[in-house]
C-alpha cells in the first residue's frame, strides 16, 4: 500500500461553497488529492443534517455511525464528504468472514534473500491508525463479536492500540478519524430484513459519538440524482417517468412498513431501474428485471399493483388476469 | 348451528348459496391486496378490511361515500382497485374528525355531503399515479352506471343525487359528464345553475382545503335540502311513499351498510401499537360476560365419547380418504420447519480460522505452523420449539365439512411432527341442543334476565400436544360421527384452548381455530342482548391478538371470518387436498408470525 504524502489538513474550506448548507462553518482540508482519496461524483445529492454530523467528525473528532436502510447511500456519502475534503479513506465491509487477525495482523512466512522467515504483517487497523485516514466500517452491525472488540479500543478517541504480538502500541494520528454504517441501530434483525446483522454491545454503541440516520431523501431529490446520472431523462417526459418510478418505489417502502411485503425498492435499485429502462427502452421489462424478479414469488401480485397504479399497466403476474377468470370482469 | 350465508344475505339467489366458499375465498384475495395497497398508498399500517367495511386499528374508518362499495357480483376488479385508491386518497387527504363535525342533518344531504368530499379527494391524485387516476374514474362511471339503470334516476330525488354528483365529478376532475345520461341531467343542470352557480365555480378552485371546500358544498346541500322539502311538499297527498322513496334510495347507496354509530363500536383488533388503555378497555368488556351456570360443562377426551368399534370404522374412512390425496408431506414438512424454527445452540464446529481454541488441535499448530485451522466455533441449528393447536368449530353445520377438515388436521399434525412441533386437536360443542339442562334450571328459577351464557359445554380433546399423531389416531377418527356436532359457542372455547396452551412450555405457540360461522347458540341467544356471544368471541380474539403470546389464526370454510379474527383465511376444501391449500396456510403463519415475534 503506497503510503500518504501530505500529513495534516493544510486548508480550510467553506462548507457553504463546498456542500450548499447555510452555515458559516470551515472544515479543515487537504490541498492535495492523494490516491487513496475517493473520486468525486458530482451528482450526489448531500443531506443537510448528515452531511453535518460526517463534518463533525472530520473536523472535530468524533466518531460518527450513520445508520438506515439499504440503498440509502451511507457509505457513498461519508465518502463523498470525504473526496471534497481531499481526506484518504478506506472502506472496511464487516461481513462475517473479516476475522481479528485480518484486522490486526498476522505473522506470514516471507522468502528473504532465499530464506524463508516469519514476518508479521500489519492489518488494516494499525496502518490506518498511524495515518491521516477515515477508516469506514460498513455493515458495522455484521461483525462478528469477537472483531468487535478489536475495535471497541480505537473507538476512544486517544485509545491507543496494543499490537500483542510485537510488543508495540500505536498511538493514533491525529487526524485518523473513525466512521461507520450499519443497517439497524444495534438492535438485531428485528424486522427480518437484515439477516446476519448482530445486536450491537452496548457498550460499544455508548462509543459512538455521533449516531446520525439517513432515510430516503424526498421525492424531489430523487429525481434529481437520476436526471443527474442519466442525462436521457433530462426532459419534461423523462421528469414525468421518473416520479413515476419513484411512486413506485415510495410504494413498496410503504408497504414494507406496514408489514405486506419482504422486500423494498432502495433508491439504488431505482437507479438501476432506470439505466435498465436505457438499455431495454421498456420500463415494465427493466422493471421486471431489476426489481421484480427480485421478489418472493407470492408477494408479485402486491407489486404488480404498485407498477398498475403508477404506469396504468398491468404486469403478466397481476392478480387482474386471474381476476378476468373468477369474477365479474369475466362476464362482461 | 351457524349461519353460513350471513353475509351474503345480499346475494339472495338460492344456487349462489353452493358458491359461498368459492366467494368468500374470493373477496379474501380482493381485501387482501386492495388492503395492501391502501396500506402503502395512504402510509397507514393499520388499516384492514374487517367483516368487508374499512378499519383503522380496529375502529371504523367512518369513510362511507358509496361508489366505494364495489360488490363482487356485479363489479370487476378495476372497480375494486378504484375503490381502495379512493379511500387511500381519502385516508392521505381528509380530515375525517372535521368532515364529521361539519356532516349536515338530512338524510340526502348526508349522502351528498360524503360523495362531495370523496371526489375532492379523488380529485387531487397527483400526476405520476396514472394507472391509479384511471382506476378512480373507472370505478366512479361504473357506480354512475349501475346507478342509472338500476331505475334510480327515475326519482325526483335520485335524480337530484346523481347530477349533482356529475356536476362535482366533471368541475373537479375536468371530465366530461357521462355521455349516456348527459341529457337527463341537463335540465336538472339548468335548473340547479341559479341557486348553485355561485357555490359551484369555487369547487376546484378550493379543492386543496378542505374547511374552505366544505363551505361551498353545504352551500349547495341547503340548496338541495329545499327543493327535497318541495318535492315532499308536492307529493304530501302521497307522504308515505315519498319517505320510503328517500329510505329505498338511501339504502341503494349502500349508507345503511355503514352506521356511523360505529364510532362506538366493538372494541376490536389492533394492531401492534396497542396501548395499555386499550387493552384495560378489552379486559373490562370481557368482564361483563356471564356465565349463568357452569356446572354441567365438561371437559371430554375424544375416546370416551365415541366406542372404540365406531372409532376403528371411522379410521378406515379416514385412512381411504387420506390414502387419496395428493399432498407431498415431507415437502410440508420442511416448509413448516423453516417457518416455525429459530436457531438454537447445538454443538460445536471444528476446524475454524478463528473462535475459541480447540486444544484437540494444538499439536496441529507445532507440526505445521502455516495450518491456522485450529479454532472451534459455536453452531446455531434451526430447531422449531412450537406448539400449534388446532381448534375446531363442532357445530353442526360442520358437519358437511368434517372428512375434509380431519384429512387436513391428520396430515398437518403429521407434517408439523416430522418438523419438529408439537401439535394439539381440540373441539367445542355443547352437550345438547338449545341449553339442555342448564337452560331449564334457569327455567324452573323463573327466568331472570340476562343469565348470560345458558347452556353446558362440551370441550372435546381430540388429541392432547403429548401424544403423538400415530397413537392419537383412533381418537382423531373419533371426530367423524356426526352427533357429536351441536352448538357452538366460541369465545368460551378460544379462552380455553389458550389456558391449556399457556400451561405448555413450548416457546412458540400457534392457535387455528377452524370454523364456517359466527357463535350460536339458542338458548343464549334468545335470552340475552344481541350479539352477545359475537361480541365476546371478538374481545377475546382481540384480547388474544393483543396479548400476543399466542398467535392466533383462523381457517374459515364458507365465511368471512375477517369480523372476528385479524389473521385469517377463507378455504376452499376439494374432495382431494392439493399442496396448495397447505401452502396458503403456510403463508399466512409465514407472513404475520414473522412479524410477531
Amino acid at each position: 500500500m503506497s503510503d500518504i504524502k501530505v500529513q495534516q489538513p493544510d486548508i480550510m474550506i467553506s462548507v457553504r461553497d463546498v456542500f450548499g448548507i447555510d452555515t458559516n462553518l470551515k472544515v479543515p482540508a487537504f490541498s492535495e488529492r492523494d490516491d487513496h482519496v475517493p473520486e468525486i461524483d458530482t451528482a450526489y445529492q448531500f443531506n443537510p443534517e448528515v452531511t453535518l454530523a460526517i463534518l463533525a467528525g472530520f473536523s472535530r473528532d468524533r466518531r460518527v455511525m450513520v445508520q438506515g436502510l439499504h440503498g440509502t447511500g451511507k457509505s457513498t456519502h461519508i465518502e463523498q464528504v470525504a473526496a471534497r475534503l481531499n481526506w484518504p479513506c478506506v472502506r472496511i465491509n464487516l461481513d462475517g468472514h473479516i476475522s481479528r487477525l485480518d484486522l490486526v495482523g498476522k505473522d506470514t512466512i516471507v522468502l528473504r534473500d532465499g530464506k524463508q522467515i516469519t514476518e508479521f504483517q500489519e492489518g488494516i487497523v494499525p496502518w490506518a491508525l498511524r495515518r491521516p485516514t477515515a477508516l469506514i466500517f460498513d455493515e458495522f452491525d455484521a461483525g462478528r463479536p469477537d472483531v468487535m472488540f478489536v475495535i471497541q479500543r480505537i473507538l476512544e478517541r486517544d485509545g491507543k492500540f496494543t499490537l500483542l504480538d510485537q510488543n508495540e502500541v500505536i498511538h493514533p494520528h491525529s487526524h485518523f478519524r473513525l466512521f461507520a454504517t450499519a443497517n439497524t441501530v444495534g438492535l438485531g434483525n428485528s424486522t427480518g430484513l437484515y439477516h446476519g446483522t448482530q445486536m450491537i454491545n452496548q457498550a460499544q454503541m455508548d462509543r459512538w459519538n455521533i449516531v446520525t440516520t439517513l432515510n430516503y431523501l424526498p421525492t424531489e431529490d430523487e429525481v434529481k440524482i437520476i436526471q443527474a446520472r442519466l442525462p436521457s431523462f433530462n426532459d419534461e417526459k423523462g421528469k414525468q417517468l421518473v416520479q413515476s418510478m419513484i411512486a413506485v418505489a415510495d410504494l413498496t417502502r410503504q408497504s414494507f412498513a406496514a408489514g405486506d411485503i419482504s422486500t423494498l425498492m432502495s433508491p439504488r435499485t431505482v437507479i438501476s431501474w432506470a439505466e435498465n429502462i436505457e438499455i431495454f427502452s421498456n420500463p415494465a421489462i427493466a422493471f421486471r428485471l431489476s426489481f421484480l424478479n427480485k421478489c418472493d414469488e407470492a408477494e408479485k401480485p402486491m407489486i404488480a399493483e404498485f407498477f398498475q397504479r403508477c404506469f396504468d399497466q398491468e404486469l403478466s403476474e397481476s392478480w387482474a388476469h386471474q381476476a378476468a377468470e373468477v369474477m365479474a370482469d369475466g362476464q362482461h | 348451528m351457524a349461519n353460513t350465508n350471513l353475509e351474503l344475505s345480499t346475494l339472495g339467489r338460492e344456487e349462489e348459496k353452493d358458491n359461498a366458499p368459492r366467494i368468500e375465498k374470493l373477496q379474501q384475495q380482493v381485501e387482501e391486496i386492495c388492503g395492501a395497497i391502501v396500506r402503502a398508498a395512504a402510509g397507514e399500517p393499520q388499516f384492514r378490511f374487517r367483516g368487508r367495511r374499512p378499519e383503522i386499528g380496529g375502529k371504523p374508518s367512518g369513510i362511507r361515500a358509496p361508489h366505494l362499495q364495489p360488490d363482487l357480483n356485479s363489479d370487476d376488479f378495476r372497480s375494486f382497485r378504484g375503490a381502495a385508491d379512493g379511500i387511500a386518497l381519502r385516508l392521505k387527504l381528509s380530515d375525517i374528525d372535521l368532515h364529521r363535525s361539519l356532516m349536515p342533518q338530512t338524510a340526502v344531504g348526508q349522502l351528498l355531503f360524503e360523495l362531495m368530499e370523496q371526489l375532492r379527494v379523488e380529485s387531487l391524485v397527483p400526476d405520476c399515479y396514472p394507472g391509479m387516476k384511471g382506476n378512480l374514474r373507472h370505478r366512479f362511471e361504473q357506480w354512475c352506471f349501475q346507478f342509472h339503470s338500476s331505475g334510480l334516476t327515475e326519482s325526483h330525488i335520485g335524480l337530484l343525487v346523481y347530477t349533482i354528483g356529475q356536476m362535482f365529478w366533471s368541475r373537479l376532475t375536468l371530465n366530461h359528464v357521462m355521455e349516456i345520461t348527459e341529457e337527463l341531467i341537463e335540465p336538472q343542470r339548468m335548473m340547479l345553475a341559479p341557486h348553485t352557480g355561485k357555490y359551484m365555480i369555487n369547487v376546484r378552485k378550493l379543492s386543496h382545503d378542505q374547511a374552505a371546500y366544505a363551505v361551498q358544498a353545504l352551500g349547495i346541500i341547503s340548496v338541495v335540502d329545499e327543493l327535497v322539502e318541495a318535492y315532499k311538499g308536492d307529493e304530501s297527498d302521497d307522504d308515505d311513499k315519498s319517505d320510503e322513496d328517500m329510505e329505498e334510495l338511501v339504502n341503494s347507496f349502500g349508507l345503511i351498510l355503514y352506521p356511523d354509530a360505529g364510532l362506538e363500536g366493538t372494541m376490536g383488533v389492533n394492531g401492534p401499537q396497542v396501548t395499555a388503555t386499550d387493552y384495560r378497555e378489552l379486559m373490562k368488556q370481557l368482564e361483563k360476560y356471564t356465565v349463568y351456570s357452569s356446572e354441567n360443562d365438561r371437559v371430554i377426551h375424544a375416546s370416551k365419547l365415541v366406542s372404540e368399534d365406531q372409532r376403528q370404522q371411522h379410521r378406515e374412512e379416514l385412512d381411504l380418504r387420506i390414502k387419496g390425496q395428493g399432498v407431498n408431506v415431507p415437502r410440508l414438512a420442511r416448509d413448516l420447519a423453516a417457518i416455525l424454527s429459530a436457531p438454537e445452540l447445538d454443538g460445536w464446529n471444528f476446524g475454524e480460522e478463528s473462535g475459541h481454541l480447540d486444544a484437540k488441535r494444538l499439536t496441529r499448530l507445532v507440526t505445521s505452523p502455516e495450518y491456522r485451522q485450529i479454532f472451534r466455533r459455536e453452531r446455531y441449528q434451526p430447531k422449531s420449539n412450537c406448539l400449534v393447536t388446532f381448534l375446531m368449530d363442532n357445530s353442526g353445520s360442520m358437519k358437511t365439512h368434517i372428512a375434509s377438515i380431519a384429512t387436513l388436521m391428520e396430515i398437518m399434525c403429521r407434517a408439523l411432527e416430522q418438523a419438529g412441533a408439537s401439535t394439539e386437536i381440540l373441539g367445542f360443542t355443547t352437550r345438547a341442543w338449545q341449553g339442555g339442562k342448564t337452560y331449564k334450571q334457569w327455567q324452573r328459577r323463573g327466568k331472570p334476565a340476562n343469565p348470560g351464557r345458558l347452556t353446558e359445554l362440551e370441550h372435546i380433546v381430540y388429541k392432547d400436544a403429548d401424544t403423538p399423531t400415530k397413537r392419537a389416531r383412533l381418537d382423531i377418527a373419533a371426530m367423524l360421527k356426526p352427533s357429536l356436532f351441536r352448538e357452538g359457542i366460541d369465545g368460551e372455547a378460544l379462552l380455553w384452548a389458550a389456558e391449556r396452551m399457556s400451561a405448555r412450555s413450548e416457546e412458540r405457540r400457534i392457535l387455528i381455530v377452524l370454523s364456517d360461522g359466527c357463535p350460536m347458540e339458542t338458548a343464549t341467544n334468545q335470552n340475552n342482548p344481541e350479539d352477545y356471544l359475537d361480541n365476546h368471541l371478538q374481545q377475546v380474539a382481540g384480547m388474544l391478538e393483543t396479548r400476543g403470546d399466542i398467535e392466533l389464526y383462523a381457517l374459515g370454510f364458507g365465511l368471512d371470518l375477517s369480523t372476528y379474527y385479524r389473521h385469517n383465511l377463507a378455504l376452499e376444501l376439494p374432495e382431494r387436498l392439493e399442496n396448495g391449500v397447505f401452502k396458503e396456510i403456510l403463508q399466512m403463519i409465514a407472513k404475520h408470525g414473522r412479524r410477531s415475534r
